[in-house]
Order: structure tokens, then sequence, then C-alpha cells
């Protein structure tokens, strides 16, 4: 009897807890709909306007029960406040919006001119926007129309994007990493200036692009992540081409691997070298008044196809190619500095950071003014490449009989 | 003081009054030499080929050629000259004779005796030794209990060729009898945990008994409502490495399943087999247990969880797949969670009950049926079935049927803590079984020990 109270009480209360507790957060996944890209512009009335891309789940999974239809839908709207925009969305749109999963933001290039602060703020205090999101600028087109690019197999372009760009900067460098983590990471150092990916648009974009543009062989439009854009405190100021990117990153010591075409002696004859393992290390002295930077890059490489008929069989072969490639880079990091310092004379290499971790006490008086030092300053390379094995095969084609 | 005497139609009439009108009762009148005599027996206790061979064989015989010519010398002389062999007993008093002859006894006795014989001849209709049900090996041995507690008990002394094996015997039970024996190794097991088991066993006051299922809720420990304190096994070898590990067997008569006390949480995990292979792999094997442990326990009420109100835990590939799965579901995610588990509660119940004919038709029904055409009728979604398979196959890893058959009636709480707080419900949930672990004790024993102690208060 005792054990039936007990239960009976149980029993109530697990009922009074169904019926009156909980739920008050509860989100159903079939109700709601994930944000996986967002885009950021100018606004026309208000200060900002925003297009979010709201993933269509069914389509995106095409084996469940998708129809060839748009993975992913575009909204549109203005406010001055980003999140103010956001949390409007439902004027237009039934569901309840789901902002963890996004995976890329798109800025504007006239936006990031103007400085991502205002609107950077934003996301850096929600607890739902990921570290690891990617930050894009678009270059000469708006950047809704990134999003508006039309892919096949079920992805939308804010997952292209971010694959895009994560392939991109792991195989050759051409971009850096661009993650939201990166953008905190140069603003809170001294020292140290923005870079971020920048994409623009292959072929016709705009309003009217629907999934048939995938249907045909050649898609009528397609991201075309071309350039790292350069940012001076946080306002956008120019962009580097993707060839000279790599050379960027290596310099930052952020250069996971990357393919060089080495020019050889004879003209337009090329040895493709993979450096894997690269390292750099760099060194700032402040000699009369003036930065003096030692940078010495170390790496392994591997010869992947070779123009002219070098001896890969014998070692002064490979001590041949090794001083070859050594000039090359040693010649690229140097024009690419060098532009840099004329150009935009913005320090995205890290130079004054290096100082500010090594020696705070000269660097303090200077932060103010690093970057007018840095146009001034002095640069030694050193560049010690290993090629330590050329593919499967030693001869070329030719030289086997 | 007068000698009691056995009368013959004294004793008649106390068995009649006694057995009453039951068939299985024999009364056979028979002659000894010179008078009269009386041999009783219960036909359903013992073997009667084995009777007539060496009792009334022998005696027709000696009858014959004229050997009884002593017998007037008494029961004790024929016991001498016939029976030598045999497990007798003389009885001067006639009360425990139904309750011997219950235990497979003949009764033997000659008019107006003072004593009266007792022979064993006992015999059983019992099941022969096969392989286990439910705790299989694929290499090890594959002999099982029988519902015979003398063959169980020779089961195990045929492993242990140790003479500090003992066997006492207890009898549970006012009504039913039953024998319980009580196997340990002297002087290896704890004196504590003998004593606690032989005054639990004493001071029974169960009425019936017929399986060692019903021994089990005699010794669970008040506070071990969720899990088992007692390890059951139908497998020799488990038992006695159990009794080699100092701990004591308890054999029901009537139950393949022995008992073993005290069992600690990590017994449930250990199958013999871990031991009969390369320790690598037994250890992998054991630590998958404790894996499927969790994910028996936890996974229907994570998913509940992280679908309903961490979406951003979930990586965007698998929410969105979650998604698709789920557009045009009528119900929450909880509520078709309950339903798939109830669902697949009242299969395996219908399976486990259904005469082994028709258990073909339930596979058919549970899987296709319901299965596969909930999901293309779009009720439930094939997520929340992949769930609701895995939670279940991951139940039935442990090696001990029960243990894994106790902690599902958890996984029903954390569900619906994990529906109305999320991971904290499903977080609190854990914190409230790991106390409740760590207060569990069995004769004195911390029940996750080696793993944590009690420190400080020790119950005794």
């Amino acid at each position: 009897m005792k054990l039936l109270l007990a239960a009976a009480r149980i029993l109530g209360w697990t009922g009074i807890l169904l019926v009156l507790g909980g739920c008050w957060d509860m989100v159903e996944v079939s109700r709601s709909s994930l944000i996986t890209g967002i885009a950021l512009e100018n606004g026309q009335s208000r200060a900002i306007r925003v297009t979010i891309e709201v993933q269509n789940p069914a389509e995106t999974m095409s084996a469940e029960n998708g129809r060839g239809d748009a993975p992913a839908q575009l909204y549109v709207a203005e406010a001055n406040t980003l999140s103010e925009a956001i949390n409007r969305m439902n004027k237009q749109f039934e569901r309840l919006l789901i902002g963890s999963h996004m995976q890329v933001i798109v800025i504007d290039e006239r936006l990031a001119r103007k400085g991502l602060k205002p609107f950077m703020d934003f996301f850096l205090r929600s607890r739902y926007v990921r570290e690891d999101i990617n930050l894009v600028v678009s270059k000469k087109n708006a950047a809704s129309d990134l999003l508006r690019v039309p892919y096949p197999g079920g992805m939308s372009a804010g997952l292209a994007i971010q694959l895009q760009v994560f392939n991109l900067n792991r195989l050759w460098g051409g971009v850096p990493k661009s993650r939201m983590i990166d953008y905190t990471a140069s603003v809170q150092t001294p020292g140290r200036e923005l870079l971020l990916a920048a994409a623009t648009i292959n072929g016709v974009a705009g309003e009217n692009e629907n999934m048939d543009s995938v249907k045909t062989l050649e898609p009528q439009s397609n991201i075309n992540v071309t350039d790292t854009a350069v940012f001076k405190g946080d306002k956008l100021v120019g962009f580097l081409p993707v060839n000279d990117s790599n050379m960027v990153l290596l310099v930052n010591d952020d250069l996971k691997q990357t393919t060089l075409s080495v020019p050889l002696p004879d003209d337009q004859t090329f040895a493709a070298v993979r450096l894997v393992r690269l390292h750099a290390s760099k060194r700032v002295q402040m000699i009369r008044g003036r930065p003096k930077i030692t940078l010495n890059v170390e790496g392994v490489g591997y010869i992947v196809s070779l123009d002219a008929d070098l001896p890969l069989d014998q070692a002064a072969g490979y001590q041949k190619l090794e001083r070859l490639t050594e000039a090359y880079v040693k010649e690229r990091i140097g024009a690419i500095v060098k532009k840099v310092q004329t150009d935009y004379g913005a320090d995205i290499f890290g130079f004054g950071e290096w100082l500010y971790r090594h020696r705070y006490g000269e660097f303090k008086n200077l932060s103010k003014s690093w970057n007018e030092l840095f146009e001034e300053a002095e640069m030694q390379v050193v560049v010690d490449i290993r090629l330590e094995r050329s593919e499967l095969k030693t001869k070329n084609q030719s030289e086997i009989h | 003081m007068t000698t009691f005497r056995f009368r013959i139609d004294a004793i008649k009439q106390q068995l009649q009054r006694r057995f009453g009108q039951t068939t299985d009762l024999m009364l056979v009148p028979i002659r000894i030499g010179s008078r009269q005599g009386l041999l009783c027996y219960l036909t359903t206790m013992t073997n009667t080929t084995f009777l007539t061979e060496t009792v009334t064989t022998p005696l027709l015989q000696a009858y014959r050629q004229g050997g009884l010519a002593d017998a007037d010398r008494g029961l004790d002389a024929v016991r001498e000259l016939l029976f030598g062999g045999l497990t007798t007993r003389l009885l001067d008093d006639p009360q425990p004779l139904p309750v011997l002859l219950t235990q497979g006894y003949a009764g033997l006795l000659l008019d107006g005796e003072p004593l009266m014989l007792m022979i064993d001849v006992k015999e059983l209709e019992k099941r022969p030794i096969s392989e286990p049900t439910t705790q299989n090996v694929i290499k090890g041995p594959k002999e099982a209990f029988t519902e015979s507690a003398d063959t169980n008990m020779s089961l195990i002394r045929r492993r242990i060729l140790n003479e500090r094996l003992r066997f006492e015997k207890y009898v549970v039970g006012s009504q039913s009898q039953t024998p319980v024996y009580l196997a340990f190794v002297e002087g290896e097991a704890d004196e504590r945990v003998l004593r606690d088991i032989r005054d639990c066993l004493q001071g029974s006051s169960m009425v019936s008994l017929f399986d060692s299922g019903s021994m089990e809720q005699l010794f669970r420990s008040r506070r071990g409502l969720l899990f088992p304190t007692l390890y059951n096994s139908e497998r020799p070898d488990s038992i006695c490495s159990c009794l080699m590990d100092k701990r004591v067997a308890l054999i029901v008569n009537g139950s393949p399943f022995v008992l073993v006390v005290p069992a600690l949480f990590s017994d449930f995990f250990k199958s013999p087999e871990d031991d009969y292979q390369w320790f690598l792999l037994g250890s992998f094997i054991r630590v998958l247990r404790y894996l499927a442990f969790m994910l028996s326990l936890s996974l229907s009420a994570l998913y509940v969880a992280a679908t309903c109100y961490h979406q951003e835990l979930i990586p965007t590939l698998l929410l969105t797949s979650i998604a698709a799965q789920r557009i045009g579901i009528p119900f929450p995610a909880v509520v078709e969670m309950l339903l798939m588990e109830m669902t697949f509660e009242l299969l395996r119940e219908a399976g486990t009950r259904m005469p082994r004919l028709v258990g073909q038709s339930i596979s058919i029904a549970g899987a296709l049926v319901l299965g596969e055409a909930s999901v293309q009728a779009g009720i439930v979604s094939n997520i929340t079935v992949i769930v609701v398979a895995l939670t279940a196959i991951a139940g039935f890893v442990s090696p001990v049927y029960s243990f894994g058959a106790n902690i599902r009636l958890f996984r029903y709480a954390l569900i619906i803590l994990g529906s109305l707080f999320g991971l904290y419900g499903v977080i609190v949930g854990f914190a409230f079984l790991v106390v409740h672990l760590t207060r569990i004790e069995t004769f004195g024993i911390p029940y996750l020990s080696p793993l944590a102690r009690l420190g400080g208060r020790r119950s005794h």
C-alpha cells in the first residue's frame, strides 16, 4: 500500500512535469531552418542590408526526398543593426531560424572599406556563431550575388564557399584561412593586420539564377576565390592576387604546402616543385630607428615535373634545382614584401607582432606608428630548401630508351 | 516407559490421512519371514525399477530360499542381510515418515516392530545437460546447469577438485520445502558474508521457492533498486571462477541459474570467455561492453536532448539529414522516441513469450510492418528507428541478461529528463545514477569497487 502510494505520487509528479514543465526552449528541427550563409551589404534606406541563405534540408539531402529544387532560399532584410535585421526575418519567412550552423559571412567590398567593427561585434558576442565560420570579402560583385550562385548535388553557396576556401588554403595556400578566430587574433594582436579571402563571380550572376544553370555541362556562373583582401585597422585597403598569397602565408609561417613553377635557365622551361613542411622564422631588430627584418625559410620539396634534362640520378642535379628554387622563393618573397610596403603600408606579415612578443619594451613606443615604420623596413631573406625526391621516376620520359 | 511399536493399520491410516487420495502413494502388503509387513513409497519420487531390483526381488528370493529364517530378529537383521550397500535410515517415530516419503525414500515396516526401515530409492525425471541458452560463448565449455541441484553440484565439484569445496544444505519455503545449497571454498569465502547468508536463509519467511530469481529478491539490498546485486549464471565455469574468487554460490533446486554473492558492478561486464582468449581481445571486448552500456542508457536521451535543444552540437550535415527526415513527422521528437521504444518493448516481450513456431511472425510484423511501414508512412523518422535499434542492441551486450534488462527502465527516465531540460537533464540524471551507484553496498562491499570506494562511513 505504501509502495502504491509512492508510485502514485511519482506518477503524479511526472504527469504534472510533463504537462506544465519545460519545453520552453525546445526547437523542433523539422519546423525550423538552418542559416548556412549570410551576406552583408550597405543598406539602401537603413545602415545594413542582410541576405540570409536558408537551407532546404530535403533538397540538400537529395537522397531523402529532393526533387532537384534549389537547396537553399535567400531572404533579404534591412535594418540599422544586424541583430534587428536577422530577428525580424520572420516577417517574410515562416520558420524558426537556427543560426548556429552558419558557414560563411560574405562581406561586400564597399562595406568592408568602411570597416568591419560595427557588425563583427554582433558575431563575436553571440554564443551561437562558431569560431571557425569563414569571413569572405566579395570583390566587385555584390555580396548577396555570391550566395545566388547555384550548385549541383544539394550544395548551397554558403557550404560551397567554405569548402572552397578550406581546400584552396590547404592544398596551395591560395587564400588565408579566413576564420572568425583569425579575425579575432589579428584584431587583438598589435603589429599584425588582417587578411581575408576574397571571392568574385565568374560568368553571369544576379537576380534570376535558378537551378537550370547547373543542368548544363558548363555552369553559367561559379564562385572564384581569387584574391586575398588586405586590411589596415579594420578597413579594407586592397587585394593581393592569388598568385602572391602563398608567399604571404609563407612569410606568416601559416603555409602547409604549395606548388611553385620555378623558372629554369632556358626560356619558358619550368620545374614544378611541391613544397611541404615549410617553416619560416623571423627576427626584427630596430637599427637606428628603422626595422631590419631577417627571415629564415626552411622547407622540403619534391620535384613534380621537370622540363629540362637535369641529371636527377646525381646529387649535382638536385643541388642545382635547390639553388634555383631557393633563389626563386627569395625573389618572390622580396617582391611581395616590397609590394605590400609600397602599395598598402599594412603589416600583414606580423613582423610587428614578433617585436611585440619578443621585445615588448621596444615595441610599446612604436606600436602607434608601426605601419609607417614597416614601410621603411629593410629585409633580409635566407631560404633553405631541401629537395628530397622526384615523385616516382628519376628520369624524363624522353631519356628512357 | 513403553516403546512405540509400528502397526500396519495405524501407519496406513496415518499416511492416508496425510496424503489423502493421491494416486502416487503406494502401500504394498508384503511378507517377510513369518511376519506381515508393509512397503510404502511415492511412485513419482522413486525409481520403481531400482526399487524392484534392490528391495522387492531380494526380499522374495530370500523368502523362497528360506534365508529369512532369522528375519524374526527384526528389521535391523534384514537390513544387514539384504540392503547392506544402500542408503538406509531407521525410524523409531512415525512423525517424519511423510517428509521422507516425499524425498524419495521407500518405507519398510514389520508389524509390531519398534523400528521402521527407510531405503533411499530416489530418482527424479530430469533434463540432460545442454548448452547454455542465455550466456553463450563461442570458445569455452558448452555445459549449462540444469534444474536438478544434484547435477549442478556435480558440475561444480567436477571442476574444482579441491577438498575445501563445501556444499551446505538449507530448506527454504515453508510449504514447498525447496532444498537450497550454499557452495563455497572453505578458507577463501568471507566469513561475514557466509554468516549473513546463513542467517538470511534460516530466517526466510518464504512460502514457496521455485526459481533462484525469487531468491534474488530476498537478498537484494534495499538501496540497489536499479542494479542487481546478485550475479546469476547458468555456466558452471563462470560459477567456479567466482567460487575461486572468494565468493559464495547459491544453488536452488529447480533452477538452472546459480546465484553468486556478493556481485559488483564490474562483474556484469565480465564474460568467462574474456579469460579464454588473447588478453588484448578480451580487454577490447570488455571495454566495448562498458561503451555499449553507456550507449544503451543514454543514446536515445542524448538524441532527444540534442535535436530539441542543442542543434549547435550536431554537425551541420548530420543536422540537415535529421531535419530532412523529420519533415512531415507529426510528433515531437520525444513522443516519437517513446513511441518507438515502447514498440520495441512490446516486440521484445511478445517475441519472448510467443510459442517458438509463431515466433517468426513477430519479427516480420515488427521489422517490416512497424519499422518499414511507419517510416514510409511518415509517422516516425528513420533516424529514430536507428537510434532505438542501436540502444536495443547495445542493451543486449551485457553477458548477464538481467543487468541489461534492469537499466532500460532508467533509460525512460533519461529520455523524459532530456526532453524537458535538454542536456542539463541528462547530466543530472547521470549524476543521480552515479550517486546511486556509489551508495549501493552488497554484503558490506561497495558496489562500485574496485572502481571507486566509499570513503568514511561503512555499514556493517
